[in-house]
């Protein structure tokens, strides 16, 4: 196999499990809502639970470094790329843990997971070029 | 000394001895391989033909594999199979497995070969370049990554004074809101820049760089060494498309 292809299957591996990571957690985050009537709190540090969460991603990837680098983020009344939005879970770099920037691998979970534009829909690049996965506008 | 293995021969390799499949006879000298030799060419020609045995030798030389024909001996070179047999006395056999050129025919055939032709010299040329080409095309698609920050020109303020009046100007706190989720830039005199989120226990995900002043596209920004690019708009900041307004009086987060 190439080396080319071998770099496409990598991309395309980390794509499925960010995607995988995503509804998974969206998922966890709308049963939240459902059982108390509103998201959970926001505020919290890029890695750690938001409070009540840990019964819901306890089990998950949600502490751990992401696929593409970072740390998964959960955040209320977010200001992104120039909209504000009620939900939603961004991947931040942290310090010494940096999300990728890779332009190719970024829209290759775009395309698996929305529109395939990083600017529009519920996937897009918001604070620092931080991927950001809208779970309610 | 001679290394010598002997085919279907008799022990005195004068007679064939179809049992006899391969002998090895260890290291002879010259005298003694001559006398191998002389005794081998004397075998019946009927069980010559039948049988086939030859004579294995190794020398410092060359390798080679003796045939008795007629009472001539018939010569063949290990290394190189495609060779014709060569009739040969037994001085000559002896001098061809001890000089050390001749054992190394590919340079010899090389020295003959003439010098590559121009169209030669081309097409080889061509074929490097191709290859250079296609591993460099494969390394680059490896390797390069696009990024998403791109890289905004900016040509910085150079007038020392209009630097200081900007930077005393542009020095305050700016925020998108003052609630949890919303973000801070606080931007000092020196050309320190501050950046944090309101979290829910103070600040997260804060970082401090440095900054100098400077125009892209007619805005006055600052351009960051590790940030990238916040512009100016007015009396706000603008920073990867959200607004920041500035606050008054500075608060203490």
């Amino acid at each position: 196999m190439s080396v080319p292809a071998l770099k496409k299957n990598a991309l395309n591996a980390r794509s499925s499990a960010v995607m995988n990571d995503l509804r998974v957690y969206a998922g966890a985050f709308q049963a939240y809502a459902q059982e108390h009537g509103d998201w959970p709190p926001g505020g919290g540090a890029p890695g750690t639970f938001p409070p009540g969460m840990e019964g819901y991603l306890g089990t998950t990837n949600w502490s751990r470094t992401t696929p593409i680098g970072g740390s998964y983020q959960f955040a209320t009344q977010s200001p992104q790329a120039g909209g504000r939005y009620a939900a939603v879970i961004i991947i931040s770099s942290t310090t010494d843990n940096p999300v990728t920037s890779d332009a190719n691998q970024l829209a290759d979970i775009d395309k698996k997971l929305d529109d395939g534009n990083l600017s529009t829909g519920n996937f897009f690049l918001g604070y620092r070029n931080y991927p950001v996965f809208v779970l309610e506008h | 000394m001679y290394r010598v293995t002997t085919s279907r021969l008799g022990p005195d390799a004068r007679r064939v001895d179809a049992a006899s499949e391969n002998m090895d006879r260890g290291e002879l000298s010259a005298e003694d391989l001559t006398v191998l030799l002389d005794a081998f060419t004397e075998i019946d020609p009927a069980d010559n033909e039948e049988s086939d045995p030859h004579v294995g030798v190794s020398g410092r030389g060359a390798k080679l594999i003796i045939r008795t024909s007629r009472g001539r001996l018939q010569v063949y070179d290990v290394r190189d199979h495609a060779a014709p047999a060569t009739e040969m006395t037994v001085p000559a056999i002896l001098a061809r497995l001890d000089r050390i050129e001749a054992a190394l025919p590919v340079q010899g055939d090389e020295a003959e070969q003439p010098p590559p032709t121009a169209p030669h010299r081309g097409i080889a040329f061509a074929m490097l370049t191709l290859g250079l080409i296609l591993n460099g095309y494969i390394l680059y698609s490896v390797f390069y990554v696009e990024s998403v920050n791109k890289k905004v020109e900016v040509k910085l303020l150079t007038d020392a004074d209009e630097v200081k009046a900007k930077e005393s100007a542009l020095a305050g706190s700016y925020a998108t809101g003052a609630k949890v989720g919303d973000r801070v830039i606080e931007v000092d005199a020196a050309g320190q820049v501050r950046f944090y989120e309101i979290g829910a226990k103070g600040p997260i995900n804060d970082s401090r760089d440095t900054f100098r002043i400077g125009r892209h596209d007619g805005l006055l920004c600052l351009t960051t060494a590790e940030s990238g690019v916040v512009d100016l708009v007015g009396d706000t900041l603008v920073y990867y498309k959200d607004v920041y307004q500035r606050r008054r009086p500075l608060p203490k987060e």
